[in-house]
């Protein structure tokens, strides 16, 4: 019955965002890029693609940074363009969605402020998608109770302090790291949910790019706290649970002591199969990998939001892969262009 | 070749305020020796700089080579750590309290020459949330990657480091060697050959002397 009346909200939205898609990079442009022997070249080359009104030639000398900047404007500018554009329950779920960024600014300004720099400078560097109108206000709090208190209650983000319970005291002893692992997890726990309320095809789709989400930090957050301080309570507490991974494997996962039971743990879960056929240094990449599959495919289905949360980060994913050639192609190295990028078709 | 003709210019006039007179040669004769003690121990010291010196430009050379290599990869691993991290340039600057690795200046004695010795050290007292806040850096994305950069950052530090030791010394020891040599020549071409004709001045005095005494 939802497929129904789809289309009267959210068929125009829809009908762009896969035209962004159709738009997407694929292997062929991919294999152009890297053949690019400068940043004047990677430019032309780009002419082609859906990038051509973003890198006009007025850049004088264009560098990896201007580029970044550009590519990451265009891309809020996409987001923002379908964000007003859009009705409810779209609109929670593209907040949800900015909501990954602002704790990432949020952690920055804390720790900004904490250590005493002029706020108006942070406010300047934090991720565009990731910003809320009293951004600023985190740098009237002088100390952690008022900080908590007047603003942080105050920002889109207060569910998830209030959910994880990190109440003043907390601020202040908790590295923030581990605050930052908190409030994401207690986020994407809350987002899932949400999905999960909407129903439908959404749910199914929203499920497995969800999952595939927690299940990646609670590999990484195991694999990368091996041989730190963390006490195994605080790394359980770390894990998302709605992955997976979730209920049997996390404590386990909390437990271990080295790479190898990770292996056999995330290896015995028919969805991760071979993922450390290569190697664990290779594990990020061949979620990214995984990530950018699920991401396409969910474009088999019609009439669900789910799409909307992989078309953002399939975007994310080339400006990044982007960067990442314009880097290759500064330093010299353009045999290593291949080894990272992910596979399109 | 100017400086050597006016050295050679120099050395050919005798000292005026000599009067002629056994006392003065022995005088002159233990000046003659003392320079000549002082020219064999300055050579010999301008020698052991020399010798120090060609290290030291030896190691520059070969450190600067490697200086490029580790550059390049220290600078690699950063992009790629962006890769997979994401930005997280803020977040570690806004982490830094104190410096992780500091620079200790040490003094190495070569021939009686003092040469700066940088060496670097990590700070563990003081910084250990410091410490705490980078091993949990990229926590949840890309870890490994910021973990291969922070030990290739090191890397190029101390590189750096090394480079600046080198350097400062190479620089030291260049004024030193300069001035060293300018000792050494002044004493062979001017200060010795002006003790030798005023030697001669005095004994042909002498001998003048005695001639007139045979014909009183």
């Amino acid at each position: 019955m939802g497929d129904t009346f789809f289309n009267i909200q959210h068929g125009y939205l829809e009908g762009i965002v896969r035209g962004i898609k159709s738009h997407l990079l694929g292997a062929s442009e991919y294999a152009n890029l890297s053949q690019c022997e400068t940043l004047e070249d990677l430019r032309l080359s780009l002419q082609a693609t859906d990038y051509a009104p973003v890198l006009t030639a007025d850049i004088g000398n264009l560098d990896v940074r201007e580029l970044e900047d550009r590519l990451r404007t265009h891309l809020v500018d996409e987001f923002n363009e379908v964000k007003r554009n859009s009705s409810e329950p779209l609109t929670t779920l593209l907040n949800y969605i900015q909501h990954g960024h602002m704790i990432d600014n949020v952690v920055m300004l804390l720790l900004g402020t904490l250590s005493g720099k002029p706020v108006a400078e942070l406010v300047a560097k934090c991720h565009p998608l990731g910003r809320f109108p009293n951004m600023g206000t985190i740098g009237i709090a002088t100390n952690s109770s008022e900080l908590y208190e007047a603003v942080l209650i105050d920002t889109p983000l207060a569910p998830y302090f209030k959910e994880c319970s990190i109440t003043e005291e907390k601020l202040d002893e908790l590295n923030i790291e581990v605050i930052r692992c908190v409030l994401y997890k207690s986020y994407i726990e809350s987002f899932y949910d949400y999905c999960q309320g909407l129903g439908d095809t959404t749910a199914e789709i929203m499920a497995e790019l969800l999952k595939l989400e927690c299940d990646r930090r609670a590999m990484t957050i195991s694999l990368n706290s091996l041989g730190t301080g963390l006490s195994k309570d605080i790394k359980e507490s770390l894990l998302p649970a709605r992955g997976h991974l979730h209920p049997y494997y996390l404590p386990e996962l909390a437990k271990i002591d080295d790479v190898e039971q990770l292996k056999t743990i995330v290896e015995g879960l028919p969805e991760y199969k071979g993922i450390f056929d290569d190697g664990e240094e290779n594990l990020e990449d061949k979620l990214i990998q995984k990530e950018v599959h699920m991401c396409i495919d969910s474009f088999l289905h019609q009439f669900h939001y789910g799409i909307f949360y992989a078309i953002f980060k399939l975007k994310q994913q080339e400006v990044t892969n982007l960067i990442w050639i314009a880097e290759c192609i500064t330093q010299k190295s353009r045999h290593k262009i291949e080894t990272c990028i992910p596979h399109y078709p | 070749m100017t400086i050597f003709y006016q050295l050679a210019a120099l050395s050919t006039v005798p000292y005026k305020d000599v009067t002629g007179g056994c006392r003065a040669m022995a005088l002159m004769k233990n000046r003659l020796k003392g320079a000549q003690v002082g020219h064999r121990l300055l050579k010999n010291k301008a020698d052991a700089l020399q010798v120090r010196f060609r290290v030291i430009l030896k190691r520059i050379i070969e450190t600067k080579g490697m200086m490029g290599e580790v550059m390049k990869e220290a600078a690699f691993s950063l992009a790629a750590a962006k890769f997979s991290t994401g930005d997280f340039n803020q977040v570690v600057l806004q982490n830094v309290t104190k410096a992780q690795i500091k620079v200790r200046c040490k003094m190495d004695n070569v021939a009686g020459v003092n040469l700066p010795v940088f060496e670097s050290y990590q700070d563990g007292a003081d910084s250990k949330k410091a410490v705490a806040a980078y091993e949990l850096a990229g926590l949840a994305r890309g870890g490994q990657q910021l973990a291969k950069l922070k030990k290739n950052y090191f890397n190029a530090i101390k590189l750096l480091v090394l480079l600046a030791s080198l350097q400062t010394s190479f620089i030291t020891l260049d004024e030193v060697i300069k001035v060293t040599n300018r000792r050494v020549n002044a004493i062979e071409y001017v200060i010795i050959p002006r003790i030798e004709r005023t030697l001669s001045y005095i004994t042909s005095e002498l001998d003048e002397r005695e001639r007139e005494e045979f014909y009183r």
